[in-house]
């Protein structure tokens, strides 16, 4: 019964790289863009290659100290590799390449999964309640790579990782008052450093009222819902959509939900936003029924990342929220990204995969127990 | 523990469940709700329309010689997104090009900068406009100087940004945009009757303010092109979501009735007469009768159309038009073509003119100082006694001379296509006193123009026939074929050619021994009279200021020419006689060479008698050899 819902995240994902695909297809203009289609559909070939692959790994294997220490060393690496002038490549002033792999923050997503579940699956409810063990440490462990990438200028991916950390310290049972204090000791230093940074303090003063910017800061986001909004019911794919002769700009990346907005309208956008419900729902219910903490970890990590970053790049598409600078999952031209979110979406199966069955419960019902020990015991299943 | 990851995962769940729902109500409202809205804002920022503009049609005289031609310009521009933050560079290269100030140059760039900034900006400054009106000859050097130009950077290893920066001073700079300007080849020659133009409005660059430029505007204009549809976020234009498309069609060309070389005539005999007399104003106009076609029409002082600013309003006045006055003697012509047609008098009939005044219902009426006797019909033309027309007048009476009148044309305008033309004053019999016949007879108590009286005249000279003045013969398309060929037309019949013979063998007097002596020529037979009419205001007349007109046609057996001169307060003695009929001479003796009319006045020949022959006497022979 249970496996059974491993099939609508295939289903959720498949739909989604080809509905990004069609969007990016409709956007290839220039030679360029039919180079960023093929490169996409490599990508995507890779990635439903992989992710299947992930799948049938037993995602247990990830939480040996050794592989967790390899892949947390090659994320730090990487992210500090792109300051390395040969390296590192620039891209309009800002850091976030390694030449030939990718955006290293991308990368670290799953990796800050997989060691903050691996971290958190071992603490019982007496360690996750202190205030070191079970808040400090954690949370480093998710700051540090987001402080890396912060210093890339990356501050969307920054603040997500943050909030990724932040979620699973909730459901790892963290003190309400600690979380709080995060929380509470955040805001104003966000405050200040937006207000010190004038792009970021013009992006928020433009997502108040994007209609009085449009010429200026505000003039993404203004055509952005000027495209949605026009798509209307049915949108404009057989009729000739023509807002996508250039005005939105990065639509085949940051901007690609105001592609779908206008191309197919809300019944178009409806559905997106479906899919992702589906993959947050499939996570959910994976959470729900995992074999054990660490897969109940990786699934609310996996979940959130999906769900979180599609929830506010599409939000950011419809100016609910300051332009943050985060790829839509599955949709956007990227290869890092879309890689990454196959991983994660791979991760998630795994878990998916080898939920507990009615005969698992059945047959033990004292298998939820905390304890570190556990571990070994399911590894030995 | 189970129960606390629940209640945990209930409220993440929960809060990323509220987050899809807004997300999902959001897009409702913006993709239903405010669908109307934002196409319509989609819709109006692809809107791009590009205009072609019309080339304004030529004005040419009869035989084709440009009277008003377009000539392409360009208006000069500076892109400020180039030239902000770099002004102090850009203001003392570019000033001496343009001709203007540095310093102000500079001044008046950062003033428009200025404006551009701060919060209320409204999205990147654009272009400010710097010169209009260049030729294509005066832009190309300062375009192939700015091309050339370093502008302070150094010649070589520049830097990429410094590459871009450099590209876009030498493009963006100055750059121009397309403009039309009216060009007059002829200077102030017809000024007052071409007319001038100013800037355009809808869309069209010129448009004529006055004279024919100004009635002529619709057919000379043109249409421009229209073409809208959508363009792309950089501007170009995306072909296949045209919606609307037409075509631009060029002003016509219009060919006028007016013969260049006689206007050039007639404008140095009339330049002449002022420079003698320096009147107020001066003007004449010659009509062929048969078609009513203006020939030729000068009113001095004039103006250059092409800088119309330079001389004051009152020279815009065509005075042959606008200007009614009090016409005198020269309506005498009309009166008596009113009693030969109703019949109240022969041209022999003889009338006792008083010795020169006359009382008549207690009021006087003086002949300009002359002590005439009797005198026949004819005579009283020729000298042009007031007193004898006035009682011809009275043997016409009220009704009849009024419908002569009207029947002239002298209560209505022409219809000429030209602005500002005057209906004349002149009230209906119901309102005139009980000597008014007297004093209409003789020109005075009402005010026409000249074209009206030149038209009446050229009635007479057409055997009757009134016919409307044309200043209009053709009308080409731009590429030179005909579109509209226009026809003389005619207006009523005034009076019997039996009547227009008649006046015109009297007028044929005044030239030959009467006041217009002046007139005569040599070959040719003048009919015409003479004009002398005291000006008056608002309180009565003004002494010692005159208007002095002669309206004459030749030949007078079948003419082919009228011509009409009035000057205007000419200074120092002067009549109609003595100011006005040496123009007509002089006018006239050219126009007849111009035009080959062949001399109908047969002039006498002492033919030398043959001796007497006598009859043949032998007897001489011995005589004459003695």
């Amino acid at each position: 019964m249970n496996k059974k819902i491993l099939p609508l995240l295939g289903l959720c994902v498949g739909a989604l790289c080809l509905l990004g695909l069609v969007m990016l297809y409709s956007t290839a203009f220039t030679a360029k863009d039919q180079e960023r289609v093929h490169a996409q559909l490599v990508y995507l070939a890779v990635g439903l290659v992989m992710a299947p692959l992930l799948v049938r790994l037993d995602y247990h294997w990830l939480q040996r100290r050794s592989v967790l220490y390899v892949l947390g060393g090659i994320c730090l690496l990487l992210l500090v590799a792109v300051y390395i002038p040969g390296v590192g490549m620039q891209v309009n002033g800002s850091n976030r390449w390694v030449r030939g792999l990718g955006q290293p923050s991308e990368l670290a997503k799953p990796v800050v999964i997989l060691l903050l579940s691996a971290y958190l699956c071992r603490l019982n409810q007496w360690k996750a309640v202190m205030w070191k063990p079970g808040f400090l440490w954690p949370l480093l462990l998710g700051a540090v790579p987001a402080g890396l990438i912060f210093c890339e200028q990356d501050w969307g991916t920054a603040t997500l990782l943050l909030l990724l950390t932040l979620t699973m310290l909730l459901i790892s049972g963290a003190r309400w008052q600690h979380l709080a204090l995060i929380i509470i000791g955040a805001l104003p230093v966000a405050a200040v450093l937006v207000a010190h940074n004038a792009v970021r303090l013009e992006r928020i003063m433009v997502f108040l009222d994007p209609e009085a910017a449009r010429h200026g800061a505000g003039r993404q986001v203004w055509q952005s819902l000027l495209a949605i909004g026009s798509g209307g019911m049915k949108g404009h794919f057989l009729d000739g959509s023509l807002h996508k002769f250039g005005y939105v700009p990065e639509q085949q990346t940051d901007f690609i939900f105001a592609r779908i907005g206008e191309e197919m309208g809300l019944w178009g956008t409806s559905l997106v936003v479906l899919l992702f419900l589906g993959i947050f729902l499939v996570g959910l219910h994976t959470m729900k029924h995992a074999r054990d903490r660490f897969g109940q970890f990786i699934a609310a990590g996996c979940t959130t990342v999906i769900a979180l970053q599609a929830c506010i790049n599409m939000a950011v598409a419809t100016s609910l929220v300051p332009n943050k600078g985060l790829p839509l999952p599955f949709m956007s031209y990227g290869g890092s990204g879309l890689l990454a979110m196959f991983v994660c979406a791979g991760l998630l199966g795994s878990v998916a995969w080898r939920v507990k069955t009615h005969e698992d419960e059945t047959e033990n019902p004292v298998h939820h127990q905390v304890s570190g020990v556990q571990l070994n015991l399911s590894l030995n299943r | 523990m189970k129960t606390i990851v629940s209640t945990r995962t209930t409220i993440w769940a929960g809060i990323l469940l509220a987050g899809f729902v807004i997300l999902e109500w959001r897009l409702v409202h913006l993709q239903v709700l405010r669908h109307e809205e934002l196409e319509e804002k989609a819709e109006e920022c692809r809107f791009t329309t590009r205009v072609d503009q019309a080339w304004r049609g030529e004005i040419s005289d009869r035989f084709g010689q440009p009277l008003a031609l377009t000539i392409p310009t360009k208006d000069i521009y500076a892109d400020l997104t180039v030239w902000s933050n770099h002004v102090d560079l850009l203001a003392p290269l570019v000033a001496p090009m343009l001709g203007l100030p540095p310093d102000r140059l500079a001044n008046y760039v950062r003033q428009k900068l200025a404006s551009h900034q701060g919060p209320a900006a409204n999205g990147e400054p654009g272009a400010l406009l710097l010169k209009r009106g260049v030729t294509l000859t005066d832009w190309t050097p300062i375009h192939d100087a700015l091309a050339r130009n370093a502008f302070g950077m150094p010649t070589n290893h520049l830097v990429s940004r410094q590459k871009t920066l450099l590209k876009a001073f030498r493009r963006w700079t100055l750059f121009t945009q397309n403009n039309q300007q009216r060009y007059y080849p002829y200077g102030d020659l017809l000024g007052t009757t071409i007319g001038f133009v100013g800037t355009g409005t809808y869309g069209h660059l010129l448009a004529g303010r006055w004279g024919l430029e100004a009635c002529l505007n619709n057919l000379i204009s043109g249409t421009n092109g229209l073409c809208n549809s959508s363009q792309d976020a950089a501007g170009n234009e995306l072909s296949f979501c045209r919606t609307e498309e037409s075509s631009v069609t060029d002003g016509a060309q219009a060919i006028l009735t007016i013969d260049l070389r006689l206007q050039q005539i007639v404008e140095r005999a009339l330049g002449r007469a002022v420079t003698n007399c320096h009147p107020v104003c001066a003007s004449c106009v010659v009509i062929r009768p048969v078609t009513g076609e203006i020939l030729a029409m000068a009113s001095l002082p004039s103006f250059l159309p092409q800088r119309p600013a330079l001389s004051p309003p009152a020279n815009w006045r065509n005075h042959v038009i606008s200007d009614p006055y009090e016409v005198g003697s020269a309506f005498k012509v009309i009166t008596l073509a009113a009693a030969l047609e109703h019949h109240a008098v022969t041209l022999d009939q003889r009338f006792d003119c008083h010795q020169g005044t006359w009382i008549y219902l207690r009021s006087a009426l003086h002949d300009d100082g002359h002590h005439y006797g009797i005198m026949t019909v004819r005579e009283c033309l020729a000298k042009s006694s007031n007193i004898g027309f006035a009682q011809i007048a009275l043997l016409v009476g009220k009704a009849n001379l009024y419908d002569c009148i009207a029947n002239f044309g002298c209560n209505r305008p022409t219809g000429v296509p030209l602005p500002n033309e005057t209906s004349g004053t002149i009230k209906s019999p119901a309102h005139w006193t009980p000597t008014s016949i007297t004093r209409v007879a003789i020109g005075q108590e009402f005010a026409m123009s000249q074209l009206q009286l030149a038209m009446a005249y050229a009635a007479i000279a057409n055997d009757g026939e009134l016919m409307q003045p044309m200043l209009l013969r053709q009308l080409n398309h731009a590429d030179g074929n005909c579109w509209w060929r226009y026809a003389p037309k005619p207006v009523r019949w005034v009076v019997h050619p039996e009547t227009a013979r008649l006046v015109r063998a009297a007028m044929q007097d005044v030239v030959d021994y009467g006041t217009g002596k002046a007139a005569a020529m040599a070959d040719y037979t003048v009919a015409a009279k003479t004009g002398t009419a005291q000006k008056s205001d608002r309180h009565g007349y003004l002494p010692g200021q005159v208007y002095c007109s002669f309206v004459g046609m030749l030949p007078a057996s079948k003419p082919e020419l009228v011509i009409a001169v009035a000057v205007d307060n000419p200074q120092g003695p002067a009549s109609g006689g003595t100011v006005a009929a040496p123009v007509f001479r002089e006018i006239a003796e050219q126009a007849v060479k111009l035009y080959g009319i062949i001399p109908d006045k047969i002039p006498v020949i002492n033919r030398p008698t043959a001796p007497p022959r006598r009859p043949f006497n032998p007897g001489d022979m011995i005589a004459m050899n003695q």
